[in-house]
């Protein structure tokens, strides 16, 4: 194993900003439902930071509970502390928590179908004060994704998959959050279109200086653009290490990535191995 | 043909104001998408402030008319604070239920307060007869098209140009999409119910113009129905042209067949349209990509 994997908070962090703090969340729904169990993380100033894990590990619960968008899912933080650059956000409501800086890309899209793609950029700058700002902040969109130029006045939900995630990335720009969070930016589209996409995300991290916490299905794809990485797993991070050690993880490498050593037989015995040291680690 | 200009008059100024009470029920239903069965009420109370502060209070009829929008606005701000927003997060059917308990109030309050014998309204509009191609046409129900068709224009572009107004448009289309945005939903209903206030008392003192005034007028609130369902309950064109469609065919089902049915016709043609058209004529479609 690679020095210092695995260990929640057992390794040394490098010496950076913590911009996002999420310790010991408990996330609730229905009074009744536990989804989070005391997870905390943190994010970096200025990285992307990667958060893999099967479905129904809590991740979207994760990013919904730091954006405050668990409200309307009947969801509340029930224990822990959020805070971004030093504030406790986690009492806050949505609203308040995207004039913070915070903006998250809802899964699956969801633009505002029957606004054109200009007027769905308009909302995502709803929440500015500097409104003098907004022309030029349009065209930057338009300078990251050129395709959404010359659909600027057709109704969003004409517009190809692809070009409708884009169009979410260039809404959550419109805000000019200093933390964006992403919810499967992949989600249902092809390979080549992905690929344009999480370039252009690595662009907007280095040129806008945007942090960003990535979700994604797609483990090999998130750890090829961030910095650092962690695995949850039933609600709570299993593993915590920087992107390039999870991508050489053998655990991560059989369980996210779908790679065995050729020729190499698996036997039963080594997933009741990983079984036995993921309960140990929860 | 001069029956049918005056019967066209007559009909497309009631369907104006069908269409003034509509669109304000299809703002509500749009941002909330909440039925609110209080919108004749709504135009019943805007039609006793304006004559309150004309006929009662004497201010000159401007002055008067100002008012009272100030006042509607007022008031819409005030139910979605008081009555609406306690019950945010709750089913809409709850939503929908209180809307039946605020029009017996808002009924009562006017009850109370003027009385329910019908009052003679400050007419403010000019009265009298247009020589129009050699057919007397009354005045009054002339300005009340285009005035109609003015608040539409405005509501247009509120909805098309201004911050809100797209925002507006954004909860409609995706409440909680909206919401990351940092758009306050309690304020997108605050303004949906303004608006409608503002749009019902228009339409309250136009018909206090064209037919009088009467606790009775409320009863405008259920032409509302087949008028949105006729043109899409979330379409602001369809509550105009649905307006326009309503008032003409019982204008002439009125002139030409007789009396009484025409209060049964729209009903009718509404079935019609459903069999065809169950979104209403001009229903948000929804969009599918291929």
């Amino acid at each position: 194993m690679a020095p210092g994997v695995g260990f929640p908070g057992g390794r040394r962090r490098p010496l950076r900003t913590r911009v996002l703090e999420l310790s010991n969340v408990e996330v609730l729904y229905d009074d009744v439902i536990l989804v989070l169990k005391g997870l905390s993380l943190t994010v970096a100033e200025g990285s992307i930071t990667a958060l893999l894990g099967p479905n129904g590990a809590g991740k979207t619960t994760t990013l919904k509970a730091i954006s405050g968008l668990l409200r309307p899912d009947d969801g509340e933080v029930a224990d822990g502390t959020i805070s971004f650059r030093g504030h406790d956000i986690h009492k806050l409501d949505a609203t308040a928590i995207v004039r913070q800086g915070i903006f998250q890309v809802m899964e699956g899209r969801r633009v505002f179908e029957h606004l054109t793609v200009e007027e769905n950029l308009l909302v995502g700058a709803y929440a500015r004060t500097d409104r003098a700002a907004i022309p030029d902040d349009t065209q930057k969109v338009y300078d990251y994704f050129p395709g959404l130029e010359t659909r600027a006045k057709q109704q969003a939900g004409y517009l190809s998959g692809g070009e409708q995630q884009m169009l979410a990335i260039g809404r959550a720009l419109m805000a000019r959050p200093s933390l964006m969070l992403l919810d499967e930016p992949s989600l249902g589209l092809a390979p080549r279109l992905v690929r344009t996409i999480f370039d252009v995300l690595v662009r907007i991290n280095s040129e806008e200086g945007t942090t960003m916490l990535v979700v994604e299905q797609n483990a090999r794809l998130a750890l090829s653009i961030a910095h650092h990485g962690y695995v949850m797993e039933r609600g709570r991070i299993v593993l915590d290490a920087t992107s390039k050690e999870l991508a050489a993880n053998e655990d991560v490498k059989e369980f996210y990535l779908g790679l065995t050593e050729v020729g190499h037989r698996r036997s039963y015995r080594d997933v009741k191995h990983y079984r036995r040291r993921k309960r140990w680690l929860s | 043909m001069e029956v049918f200009l005056q019967l066209t008059v007559s009909g497309l100024s009631n369907g104006m104001v069908y269409a003034l009470a509509a669109v304000g029920f299809v703002v509500i239903y749009k941002a909330s998408e909440v039925i609110n069965f209080a919108q004749g009420e709504l135009l019943l109370f805007g039609a006793y402030l304006s004559f309150a502060s004309i006929a009662q209070i004497g201010l000159p009829w401007g002055v008067g008319v100002a008012l009272t929008l100030v006042l509607a606005v007022a008031i819409g701000l005030a139910i979605e604070r008081l009555v609406l927003r306690p019950l945010i997060g709750e089913p809409v059917i709850s939503m929908i239920m209180v809307t039946i308990g605020l029009s017996g109030v808002l009924r009562a309050t006017v009850n109370a307060i003027w009385g329910p014998r019908p009052r003679t309204f400050p007419q403010f509009l000019p009265s009298g007869g247009v020589e129009i191609a050699g057919v007397v046409l009354g005045a009054d129900r002339l300005i009340v098209i285009p005035t109609a068709a003015v608040i539409f224009v405005l509501l247009g572009l509120f909805f098309r140009y201004t911050r809100d107004g797209i925002a507006m448009r954004a909860v409609a289309d995706d409440q909680q999409a909206a919401l990351s945005m940092g758009i306050s939903i309690p304020r997108i209903f605050a303004v949906a119910w303004a608006l409608a206030a503002v749009s019902a008392a228009v339409g309250g003192m136009m018909l206090g113009n064209i037919v009088g005034l009467s606790p009775n007028i409320s009863a405008i609130g259920l032409r509302v129905f087949p008028v949105v369902i006729l043109g899409g309950l979330d379409s602001i064109a369809g509550a105009v042209i649905g307006g326009a469609v309503i008032g003409l065919l019982e204008a002439y089902t009125g002139g030409y067949i007789g009396n009484g049915l025409n209060l049964v016709v729209p009903f009718i043609v509404l079935i019609l349209v459903l069999m065809v058209r169950p979104y209403g004529l001009f229903g948000k479609p929804i969009i599918e990509r291929v």
